[in-house]
């Protein structure tokens, strides 16, 4: 019988300590840090880029389909706000945004929209373009929560807008410690589908061809 | 001479036989329920789609996957960039609308899409012959299937929002699929990108 109390002990004593280590290496790995230092930081470090072209990978899960779409591509921004995302597998789908025309290219098919007219693309715009560069969670649109895990700073945004809670619940962006360059975006829809896409292969301030950001 | 004209007589047999027992397939579906275009066999397939309505174009992806329990089809329109735009469940040839996004709120294309997507996945009953390979259903659409059995047209005629579907290069499923609806403008193509 005493054994049996000095055994539950124990494992009560056990539990305890893991409980307190693992508390411990949460605080560890994940450490919150102000957003207008990582702002302006960001802002300081990045002020030379030019431009940065990479591939990407997108995978978008829906949970309770047990169902993973896939697909990858390329994508070239530069420092004017110019963007092109190219989906090359397993479809082809163009989106440029450029000089405020926000084009899609797909089967064949083009169609501009004037970013300035069409609030529907302004921010859609808007979204994708400070998603590429990082800078979203200065947009006061959404409540930002910044942490610093490993090589990564960690923004997690929460729409602060109805209309947009509606259709995303959460933006997580991982944003590399070294070159503040975008590793992933991860976007949470409701309930458990979300979308990941993982940019890798990263090249800054390379030259790029006159016809980058055209769908020609 | 008499050895030549025999393998001929006996060749000749062999291919009406085999040509009948294709024409027999095809009867049989006057009787037999008719298999849904997708997914026979299969757990999902994942189109690419382009929508055009009202002069307006929009593309995406169609995600056709059967439930966990094998009882009914989740379908899942999203766009390329990866949000969900409307999900519908589709189950003993019932089919409704579980959600649709705050970007894809018209009524009238949640409808129009809902009987298009239930056309692919719903097995029908009942069929009567038209005319050949010919057959019309209950609900009053019309089949037509190939010389294997499959369906390569579904049409229905109404004074507003009258169907024609047309299903091409089968593999498993058919890779191509194109709707056109009359009388609202409203058109519609699929391509297979993967199916498993």
């Amino acid at each position: 019988m005493k054994k049996r109390s000095i055994y539950r002990n124990l494992v009560m004593i056990g539990t305890g300590i893991l409980m307190l280590l693992s508390t411990g290496a949460y605080a560890q790995n994940r450490a919150p840090i102000a957003v207008e230092e990582l702002k302006s930081e960001m802002l300081s470090k990045t002020a030379d880029l030019v431009s940065v072209s990479c591939d990407f990978e997108q995978n978008k899960h829906l949970e309770y389909l047990d169902a993973v779409v896939s697909s990858t591509g390329k994508l070239v921004f530069d420092k004017n706000n110019r963007l092109r995302w190219e989906y090359k597998e397993p479809f082809e789908y163009l989106i440029v945004i450029n000089n405020g025309t926000f084009t899609i290219k797909t089967d064949g098919r083009t169609n501009e929209y004037d970013i300035e007219s069409n609030q529907l693309f302004s921010q859609i715009s808007e979204l994708i373009i400070s998603s590429v560069n990082g800078t979203i969670f200065t947009d006061p649109a959404f409540g930002v929560k910044a942490f610093k895990e490993a090589n990564e700073y960690i923004v997690f945004m929460e729409p602060a807008v109805e209309e947009m809670r509606e259709v995303l619940r959460k933006i997580e962006m991982h944003i590399n410690v070294n070159d503040f360059s975008v590793n992933k975006v991860i976007m949470f829809e409701q309930e458990d589908n979300f979308t990941e896409i993982k940019f890798i292969n990263k090249v800054f301030n390379a030259t790029l061809p006159g016809n980058t950001f055209s769908c020609d | 001479m008499r050895l030549y004209q025999v393998i001929l007589f006996l060749a000749i047999s062999v291919l009406i036989l085999s040509c009948s027992s294709g024409r027999k397939l095809a009867e049989d579906n006057r009787d037999m329920p008719l298999q849904a275009p997708l997914l026979g066999g299969g757990q999902s397939a994942l189109y690419k789609v382009n929508i055009e309505v009202f002069g307006k174009f929009f593309s995406g992806l169609l995600l056709i996957k059967t439930d966990r329990e094998q009882k009914g089809h989740n379908i899942v329109l999203m766009s390329e960039v990866g949000l969900t735009l409307c999900e519908y469940y589709s189950s003993d040839n019932v089919i409704e609308l579980k959600k649709a996004s705050s970007l894809f709120q018209s009524e009238m294309a949640q409808k129009v899409l809902a009987e298009d997507f239930s056309l692919l996945v719903n097995h029908v009953t009942s069929l009567k012959p038209r005319k050949k390979n010919v057959y019309k259903s209950e609900a009053g659409y019309l089949y037509q299937l190939n010389e294997a059995g499959e369906i390569t047209g579904i049409r229905k005629r109404r004074l507003i929002n009258g169907i024609r579907a047309e299903l091409k290069d089968y593999k498993a499923i058919p890779e191509v699929i194109e709707y056109k609806h009359s009388g609202i403008r409203f058109s519609m193509s699929l391509k297979l990108l993967k199916y498993s």
